[in-house]
């Protein structure tokens, strides 16, 4: 497994740096979008005040919408205000013009009154008065009627004369009372006899004749005396802030008494107006809109919050993967990594942001391979399953990786990348890799000792009747002796079997021996030497065969460290399955009696490295046919009807113990090729034995066994 | 029957060839020969000779895989019946520790099949040559011990205190009795027991005693 202390010093810098992971400091997940290129990182934490600016931006429309109508108010009270004053300016001018007026005629009238009252006679009556023409004039324009009165105040005339006699006569000055018909105003002359005239009028009618229609129209009209009694014009009502009302003194003209002016229509104020419905309304719909923004920004907020923790567990939860994650845009640019996919190969994320493919983690011997399997996830078929690959970290360590491709999609279930989780196998894969090897030494192991058992019961079964041969030849080599027999060559002949049957035995011992684990006895030997050894003992059999065997031995083939009985066994037994072969061969058999057309066999030695001799062993049979070495050597496998399926095994289990392999592959001459390396003599390893990779050059078209040196065997004894 | 008293290789093999083989080669060499198919036959053989008091003579040869009684069965049987003979093994397929056990109970050599004849024939030969030593010392030994048990008890005191070199008077004080008496029986013990002197009779009684006599 990968430690830390593995990655190169940047790596684990940054590593140290930022072991939590920040809110701030988080990814975008959102950031594979195919302009960004980077991670976009907000800024720092934002301070308190923009925080709850942030927070009341809702308000502001409200606030500018209050801000509004206020200015709006103030603006309205300001108009009014001065149309108030300008009101008042207008009433004053038409007060003031009124009352120039009035004064006008009540002064005119006071003249005709003088003028009547120094043109009446001392003694009066009511026909005479009448008939001055003043009182005519007056009458007819103004005047209610005409009294006349001496100087004890006794009634010397009056016109009309119907008219009613007052009670009490007013005093010298203007008066005024109500009578009949309303309100009356007095005029007083003296006459110059001593007596009185008076002269009644009404004020209204004053008024009536006085005051111009627009005047009218605008304002009520009102003459009051001094305490405020209404003389003339309508009845009065309240005057107030909204109807300006002004009095002006109607002296000299007319003592006491006043002309006012009341304006008829009452200002209204601006907040009595719809202005202010509308108003009202449009805070209100601020209000409420300020409101709905509220609870919006609220919803947005919560939203921010939920995806802000969200993104921190996310940020935390791929920090803590041991799975890499790659995001990739559709152009295949890594726009998203995770710690462990840094840690994995060993980069910081700065180098691997922004990187296109090739990416710097390819290992260099599978680039092209590397560069189609990128073309193929683009392109989206990339196995669902997942796939392996062969990466480099970057101080140069193989990395075994699985795979597996995702496609993103933004909101808009647009696709705009891929996401691979990548998955470190490296180790899983060593460990396979050790179980496998594990698996094999333990198969071996038991084939050995199965081999072991069946050996014993060959020797046991072997031994028996070559102990006989050897006691037989014994006694007739020793009855012939003591019969004095003269030919000393049958003699010897007897005596040599007896010799061949020992040394029968001694092969089946060895091979016992060797299969119940006990260490080959090498010695330094000639490959020459034993495959010379090897064909004389074949001889009979390629005869019989019609086989022509031919050995290729290259010049100057170094000495090999084995024990030559064990290679001449395996090298005969591979000359034999060959010779098995060939006879095997369809046609072969059926020329029964005919000599079979005769296969080929060739021997071939040759230097394999400088510290192998291999030796290939081929036919040109039927070959192999697909079968591969494991099942080849495997126990009791046998292609032939008759065969145990033991030469295999047993010659696998002698070349392994020998450090070197048996292969089995396809001939160049049409059949199959078995071949063997051995080790040579001066380089033979003690210990450790040559790793597998070593032990021999893998043919391209074979199965290879790797050579897994017995335990037992690697140490001398 | 008198081939009971003649010493004979004893070959136990369940293999009839390799028996067979086996019994020509040797009678080649001029052995008698005696062949069994199985450890129980020979040990019928060997009982019925002990109680013939012929007991059997020459060595045994004996294979190590056997049905039903396996060559180291066999030998254990044949320890627990007081076997004198030499035990030789023969193995088709000899191994070590097989080998240790049986040599540690005695077994006189181990031979893996295919022997070569000679080795086979001298090391039997020897067995043979041993055996008939033993032989030899075992009916001397019986010999002495049938003089020892002639003498008289009084004789077979005064004996003991002669074999420790005591003077006859010592003896004579020991055993109550005449100086002249301890005389006669000191030389009737010498020529029961044919010696010529005390120091031989020492000789003679250490012997009998490392024998287990």
């Amino acid at each position: 497994m990968r430690r830390a202390d593995d990655l190169d010093p940047i790596v684990r810098a940054r590593a140290a740096r930022a072991p939590v992971p920040q809110p701030g400091a988080l990814p975008d997940p959102l950031a594979v979008a195919p302009a960004a290129t980077a991670p976009n990182r907000p800024g720092g934490p934002r301070t308190g005040a923009r925080a709850g600016l942030r927070r009341g931006a809702w308000a502001w429309p409200f606030a500018l919408a209050l801000l509004f109508a206020a200015g709006i108010a103030a603006w309205s009270q300001w108009r009014m205000l001065a149309e108030l004053e300008e009101e008042r300016r207008t009433l004053l001018a038409d007060a003031l013009t009124l009352e120039s007026r009035l004064s006008d005629v009540l002064l005119a009238e006071q003249r005709n009154l003088r003028q009547l009252a120094d043109a009446l006679p001392a003694q009066v009556n009511d026909e005479q008065l009448v008939r001055q023409p003043q009182v005519l004039q007056g009458l007819r324009r103004l005047w209610i009627s005409v009294l006349v009165l001496d100087s004890g105040n006794r009634v010397l005339a009056q016109a009309p004369a119907d008219a009613a006699r007052p009670e009490v006569l007013p005093g010298p000055t203007l008066s005024s009372g109500i009578d009949d018909g309303g309100i009356s105003a007095h005029l007083v002359r003296a006459t110059p006899s001593g007596g009185r005239v008076i002269v009644r009028f009404a004020p209204a009618t004053l008024l009536r004749q006085t005051v111009p229609w627009w005047l009218a129209q605008r304002y009520d009209v009102r003459m009051v005396d001094g305490l405020g009694q209404r003389l003339a014009g309508p009845v009065q009502t309240l005057p107030s802030r909204w109807r300006q009302t002004h009095q002006v003194s109607l002296e000299p003209a007319f003592n006491d008494t006043y002309l006012e002016l009341t304006a008829h229509e009452a200002h209204r104020p601006w907040w009595s107006t719809v202005l202010p419905l509308l108003m009202a309304l449009f805070v209100g719909l601020s209000a409420l809109a300020a409101l709905v923004l509220r609870r919006r920004l609220r919803q947005l907020a919560a939203a921010e919050s939920r995806w802000r923790t969200e993104a921190a567990w996310r940020g935390a939860i791929e920090d803590s993967l041991t799975v890499g994650l790659r995001g990739r845009d559709m152009d295949g640019r890594i726009v998203h990594v995770n710690r462990a996919f840094c840690d994995m190969v060993g980069r910081s994320p700065d180098e691997l942001l922004g990187a296109t493919p090739p990416f710097p983690y390819w290992a260099p011997d599978q680039m092209e391979v590397s560069m189609q399997r990128n073309q193929r996830t683009l392109a989206g078929h990339a196995p669902r399953e997942g796939y392996e690959a062969r990466w480099m970290t970057r101080d140069g360590r193989p990395l075994l990786v699985m795979i597996f491709e995702a496609p993103l999609v933004d909101a808009q279930g647009r696709q705009t990348g891929w996401m691979g989780s990548i998955i470190d196998i490296t180790a899983r894969r060593e460990a396979e890799e050790r179980e496998a090897r594990h698996a094999q030494l333990l198969a071996t192991q038991a084939r050995l000792s199965m081999l072991g058992e069946v050996a014993s019961a060959l020797a046991h079964q072997l031994n028996q009747p070559l102990a006989a041969i050897s006691g037989y030849a014994g006694g007739v080599a020793r009855s012939l002796q003591r019969a004095r027999f003269d030919q000393p060559e049958v003699i010897e002949a007897v005596r040599r079997l007896g010799e061949q049957a020992g040394e029968a035995g001694r092969i089946v011992q060895r091979i016992r021996a060797f299969v119940t684990r006990r260490a080959p006895q090498r010695e330094r030997c000639e490959v020459a030497g034993i495959v010379s050894r090897a064909t004389a003992l074949l001889h009979r059999d390629l005869a019989a065969g019609h086989v022509e065997l031919r050995s290729d031995l290259a010049d100057g083939l170094p000495a090999v460290m084995v024990d030559p009985v064990l290679i001449e066994q395996v090298l005969i037994n591979l000359v034999r399955n060959a010779l098995d072969a060939l006879s095997a061969r369809p046609g072969a058999a059926s020329r029964g009696m005919a000599p079979p057309a005769g296969g080929r066999i060739r021997i071939r030695a040759r230097t394999a490295g400088q510290r192998f001799v291999r030796v290939d062993v081929d036919d040109d049979g039927p070959g192999l046919q697909g079968v591969d070495i494991q099942s080849l050597s495997a126990p009791f496998f046998s292609t032939k009807s008759d065969g145990m399926g033991m030469g295999l095994a047993i010659s696998r289990s002698v070349i392994e113990a020998h450090y070197g392999a048996l292969e089995a592959g396809a001939s160049e001459l049409g059949g199959a090729r078995l071949s063997f390396t051995l080790p040579v003599a001066d380089a033979v390893p003690v210990a450790p034995p040559p790793s597998a990779g070593e032990a021999a050059p893998t043919p391209a078209s074979g199965s290879q066994v790797d050579a897994q040196p017995q335990p037992e065997a690697e140490v001398p004894r | 029957m008198t081939g009971a008293a003649v010493p004979a290789v004893h070959v136990v093999d369940d293999e009839a060839s390799v028996r067979d083989a086996i019994d020509f080669l040797l009678r080649m060499h001029e052995l008698a020969v005696r062949t069994y198919a199985s450890g129980p036959q020979l040990l019928a053989a060997f009982d019925a000779a002990a109680d013939a008091s012929a007991p059997l003579r020459g060595c045994l040869l004996l294979d190590v895989r056997m049905d039903p009684m396996s060559g180291l069965q066999l030998h254990d049987e044949l320890i627990a019946r007081d076997n004198a003979l030499p035990v030789l093994f023969l193995s088709g397929h000899g191994d070590i520790p097989m080998a240790v056990d049986a040599m540690s109970k005695g077994a006189l050599d181990f031979i893996e099949k295919p022997f070569r004849d000679e080795a086979l024939v001298e090391r039997l030969q020897r067995a043979l040559a041993l055996e008939a030593e033993r032989h030899a010392a075992r009916s001397a030994r019986l010999a002495v011990d049938a003089r020892f048990g002639a003498l008289s008890p009084r004789e077979t005191a005064v004996m003991e205190r002669v074999a420790t070199g005591k003077l006859n008077k010592v003896i004579a004080d020991e055993l109550h009795m005449a100086v002249r008496t301890v005389e006669v029986h000191r030389s009737r013990v010498f020529v029961k027991l044919g010696v010529r002197s005390a120091a031989e009779l020492a000789a003679l009684l250490a012997r009998q005693r490392a024998a287990g006599g």
